[in-house]
């Protein structure tokens, strides 16, 4: 199984632990996301997959353990120098969280506005550049509650992009989407990262999708990795669990009865 | 009665941690050098959100309360042949207790509880998240402008709340059941003196709004990211709130008069 080394990562989670409402969501969990590449992390619902994210961006704090980005903790940050690392990250949030009291025009030029003096004009012409780079450009005067959920999350990836971040962070992008959208965001995220050479971290549990277009996967399940490797790796792998998640079986080492349940017939 | 202290120990724990996660949000808000450029367009657009927004509603229940209060002065007063004190009963009434107290009452109903929801509705789409993601802080850039204006915002809505209220009791005193207008405007140009009157209701009105304001951003800064969440915190604001002003209207009533 290939490994991701230290000096070609632009994060690395070491030994993280994080507990959230007195669940233990991550057990000394280590990863490294490659620079430059197209990261997926997969796993069962309730994993902690969109935390993960979280943590990241610093917007949650672990227990224990320390996340680097480009060799900086991030949790070790103040708050003004959080605020400083996080213009070089960015996030699609599964909702895509545009700003409800603007147009699609005005959300995509936020980030522009409040992190640069570029004059009006250009910031015109680069916000229609991301728009047109995600084909949304028709709809830029349309507002969020205008468009339907495919082309809010394009819309936020436009957005995201518009600052020019070393990382990108997608959070379950193809959650609800139909299949000729989902065909296009797996088209965006995979030029997005081929034509700008930026990280993208994608969280989802969609496999057939990222694995078209994934340079490296990792599983996680009960608060830890329990594989990872290339695509090929992933779906060549021995591990039942890996290969129920992977095959989608509804029964398996993940039992499809949660334990814990009394006993049917006494409970009947 | 171990229990007892034990749920008497969580619930003041969980209190003191609000207020301590409440003051530190409320300095991370307000203590910044403002960028005025950026800052200003989006205060004028909260004091026209909290303040011009609910004129309306403060102009109608302060004429109502003025008319009231002309007409039961003017029954009490007229078994003491006083009915020429009704200008003073009236302005003494409405600037140093109703003008503030009932303003800011209605401020926590209509301003405090959209202000709640509207930032707890940000919070439940993840627009706040969003906005942390893009290197912009959510308590500068939609806490703070909101918190100014209504600071600005409930001062001056207490002294129209006060001048309609006024008209209100010479409408009723004068124009319906006949005073002399005179003795109705010069009873109470001698009895309310600027300093001792309207200033303690600018101070009142302040500090109701400094207080309703805050309690409406918190609660909705602070609930949890749910239909349900939001409605609580709505509730707890306008609650919070009109306990609070109640409370502090006498606190400043004993230092101020």
């Amino acid at each position: 199984m290939s490994e991701i080394l230290d000096e070609d990562s632009l994060i690395k989670v070491n030994n993280v632990s994080f507990s959230y409402a007195s669940k233990q969501i991550y057990k000394n969990l280590s990863l490294n996301i490659p620079k430059g590449k197209i990261t997926a992390i997969l796993g069962p619902s309730g994993t902690g997959k969109t935390t993960i994210l979280r943590l990241i961006g610093a917007q949650l704090t672990p227990d224990e353990g320390t996340i680097e980005f480009d060799g900086i903790n991030v949790h070790s940050l103040r708050r003004q120098e959080l605020y400083e690392l996080r213009k070089r990250m960015s996030m699609l949030f599964q909702s895509g969280a545009l700003f409800s009291d603007m147009n699609v025009f005005d959300n995509v030029a936020f980030p522009v506005r409040e992190h640069t003096k570029l004059p009006e004009e250009l910031i015109h012409d680069v916000v229609l550049m991301n728009l047109e780079a995600v084909g949304m450009r028709a709809a830029a005067y349309l507002y969020p509650s205008e468009l339907s959920g495919g082309m809010a999350r394009r819309a936020a990836l436009a957005r995201s992009i518009a600052l020019d971040p070393d990382l990108i962070m997608y959070d379950e992008p193809f959650v609800g989407q139909d299949p000729i959208t989902k065909g296009v965001l797996v088209k965006l995220i995979a030029d997005i990262n081929k034509s700008l050479g930026k990280t993208s971290v994608v969280v989802t549990h969609d496999v057939k999708e990222i694995l078209e277009v994934a340079h490296y996967v990792y599983i996680l399940s009960e608060g830890t990795v329990l594989g990872s490797g290339t695509p090929q790796e992933i779906v060549n792998s021995n591990d039942p669990r890996v290969i129920q998640f992977i095959q989608g079986d509804f029964d398996g080492p993940y039992a499809f009865k949660l334990k814990g349940s009394q006993n049917y017939i006494e409970e009947l | 009665m171990t229990e007892l202290l034990g749920v008497l120990g969580r619930y003041a724990l969980k209190k003191i941690s609000s207020l301590g996660r409440s003051t530190i949000i409320f300095l991370h808000s307000i203590i910044a050098i403002p960028n005025l450029k950026k800052s200003f367009p989006l205060l004028v657009n909260q004091i026209y959100f909290v303040g011009v927004q609910s004129i309306i509603i403060i102009l109608v229940s302060g004429l109502f309360i003025g008319m009231v209060l002309g007409l039961q002065g003017f029954n009490i007063l007229k078994d003491f042949m006083a009915t020429g004190s009704l200008g003073t009963l009236v302005a003494l009434s409405i600037i140093r207790e109703l003008g503030p107290v009932v303003t800011a009452l209605l401020y926590a109903g209509r301003a405090g509880s959209a202000l709640t929801a509207e930032i707890g509705q940000l919070k439940a789409s993840e627009q706040l998240s969003a906005m942390e993601m893009m290197a912009v802080d959510p308590l500068r850039r939609i806490i703070a402008p909101r918190f100014w204006a209504g600071l600005i915002s409930m001062p001056i809505l207490s002294l129209l709340f006060c001048l309609i209220g006024i008209y209100g009791g010479k409408l009723v005193g004068v124009d319906w059941l006949g005073i002399d207008d005179g003795i109705f405007w010069s009873g109470m140009q001698a009895s309310v003196d600027v300093m001792e009157d309207l200033g303690p209701m600018v101070i009142k009105a302040a500090v109701f709004g400094f207080v309703c304001t805050w309690i409406a951003l918190f609660n909705g800064y602070d609930c949890r990211p749910t239909s349900e969440g939001i409605s609580r915190a709505t509730t707890a604001t306008v609650v919070q709130s009109s306990l609070a002003v109640l409370g502090l209207d006498f606190i400043l009533t004993a230092l101020m008069f």
